[in-house]
């Protein structure tokens, strides 16, 4: 018997988990199509002109980024209630199974639900307010900027999923807590550092942003270039996997 | 089938919970774990389960570490808790998406235990009262007929007949592959149910006997003057004295589990004495 990974035990705990869970993921996505309706009914409202896909773009991006971080902190929340901690933990299947099911609702299938919700909500606005000589447009989700979001979703969904099963309780409110109190202390570590080989005093800096500062009247702004851009992109993967990774090893800890 | 070797567990570096305990629980037996509240009987039993980690020492099943949490392991044991969560679903709805999980399940059990424990299997999980919930639980841990059965304080939240038809079950599903471990502080709950006695104080198995060895080396009784018998220990009533003594004569008497519980957990060396040596873990 495979003890690590069995695909025919995996479909029947992600069968399960779906029957016991689907209640709750119906009501999610209800209120996730509420917000997207009353949030984008009152910008319709309040833009003097049609919606270009530039920032059809952005809210689709800013809102995933939230939804998607919301979601995934409450992934593993049973883990953190010692009664449905012990059936969940007990039950036989392995450990990357049980990490998997809550990997594969929380990325993958909440990004196709998300971008379908998105979609079908802007549609439904724009079919209701017409621009007489305008055309519509929508926003295409397959053009370059894209690859950012999915990196910076990625990360955030990384970094939510291992504070679902570090934090027990007010996952979401403790893991942006978290995440701000981190992303401060590494702003002012990065801005030492590049202080410190730079020589010269430049404006606060975050990792693999601009580098910004004065020199007598003229202002100054660095960033990296196409190359170096790959790199962080390679970077911020390798971060991201070390998540994931780090979040199978606490489930695989996890106490009841 | 389950042995714990030298186990070290604690909650935090001051106060440690048990110190080198050691025990072989075998197939085939029914064992009731007696302590005091916070004596740590459900830590023992997480421990065992492999829910919680010891500090130092291990806890096997079938020679395989628990704490691992394999699927093999996993397949042969059943914890039933004392707090249990149910989802929203009517037990077949339960029964068909889990009973896959557990190779050995019987589904003709599991609808039998529910007759016998009076549960309406149409009816959702979540609407029922906590008993119900608590003895449909108990229904699918017996169908899923593992190796290691593991309750802790099973008979919490049961009504009077419940607890009649929660013992006859139990009763009714051992058999040489299996071995069932109860916890409970209702000691009188497990009166002619289990066959070997756990007593957890002071961080250790005080008293690991069977019934047959105890009443072997003790009399319970109730006696109107114990001047003069080997008296180990004895309590006071209107019916004169309840007291353990020293069976000297090989007489045979009825266990009386409470006084034997009330006897060991106060500390009674006399009696932890006579039931050496393979009474007295460290």
């Amino acid at each position: 018997m495979n003890n690590f990974f069995s695909f025919n035990r995996f479909s029947r705990l992600l069968i399960k988990h779906s029957a016991e869970h689907y209640r709750t993921y119906l009501m999610s996505i209800s209120v996730l199509a509420g917000v997207m309706v009353l949030g984008g009914s009152f910008i319709f409202y309040m833009i003097p002109g049609p919606m270009d896909a530039g920032f059809q773009t952005a809210l689709f991006a800013i809102l995933m980024l939230i939804a998607g971080s919301v979601f995934t902190s409450t992934i593993f929340a049973d883990m953190g209630d010692k009664r449905k901690a012990i059936p969940a933990l007990s039950l036989p299947a392995s450990t990357f199974e049980k990490y998997l099911v809550g990997w594969f609702y929380s990325y993958p299938l909440f990004m196709i639900v998300y971008t379908t919700v998105f979609y079908i909500v802007l549609l439904g606005l724009i079919s209701i307010k017409h621009w007489p000589g305008h055309n519509s447009e929508i926003f295409s989700i397959f053009q370059d900027r894209f690859s950012i979001l999915i990196i910076l979703f990625s990360l955030l969904h990384a970094i939510s999923m291992y504070g679902a099963i570090v934090f027990e309780k007010l996952h979401f409110i403790k893991i942006a807590f978290c995440f701000f109190i981190s992303y401060a202390f590494l702003i002012i570590c990065n801005t030492f550092f590049l202080r410190s080989i730079m020589g010269r005093n430049i404006f606060p800096a975050t990792p693999f942003g601009f580098l910004n500062f004065t020199e007598g009247h003229n202002f100054y702004s660095l960033s990296v270039g196409y190359e170096q851009t790959l790199w962080i992109f390679a970077s911020l993967s390798i971060v991201i996997l070390l998540f994931w990774i780090a979040t199978y090893f606490r489930l695989k800890e996890k106490q009841a | 089938m389950i042995q714990i070797n030298n186990l070290n567990f604690s909650y935090d570096r001051k106060r440690s919970l048990f110190k080198d305990l050691s025990l072989n629980l075998s197939a085939g037996h029914i064992y009731g774990l007696l302590g005091k509240n916070g004596a740590g009987k459900s830590t023992l039993l997480k421990n065992i389960a492999g829910l919680a980690f010891p500090a130092s020492g291990k806890c096997m099943i079938n020679g395989v570490e628990s704490a691992k949490r394999s699927v093999s392991v996993l397949q042969e044991l059943y914890f039933i808790a004392e707090e249990v969560h149910v989802p929203v679903l009517t037990p077949a709805q339960f029964l068909k998406r889990t009973a896959g999980f557990y190779p050995k399940f019987s589904t003709i059990d599991f609808y039998g235990y529910l007759k016998t424990l009076d549960i309406d299997d149409a009816l959702p999980m979540s609407k029922m009262s906590y008993g119900q919930q608590k003895k449909t639980v108990i229904a699918f841990g017996l169908a899923t007929n593992t190796g290691a059965l593991i309750m802790d304080e099973p008979t919490n939240g049961l009504d009077i007949p419940s607890k009649v038809q929660f013992r006859k079950l139990i009763a009714s599903v051992l058999n040489d592959d299996r071995c069932i471990v109860i916890s409970t502080h209702q000691v009188r709950d497990l009166d002619s149910l289990i066959d070997t006695v756990l007593i957890l104080d002071d961080h250790r198995i005080v008293i690991e006997q069977s019934v047959d060895e105890l009443t072997e080396k003790l009399i319970f009784g109730v006696f109107n003057d114990t001047d003069g018998l080997p008296v180990l220990y004895e309590e006071d009533s209107f019916k004169g004295k309840y007291a353990i003594l020293e069976n000297t004569a090989g007489k045979f008497s009825k266990m009386d589990l409470e006084l034997l519980f009330n006897a060991a957990t106060s500390g009674n060396t006399k009696l932890l004495n006579t039931l050496k040596p393979s009474a007295y873990h460290e």
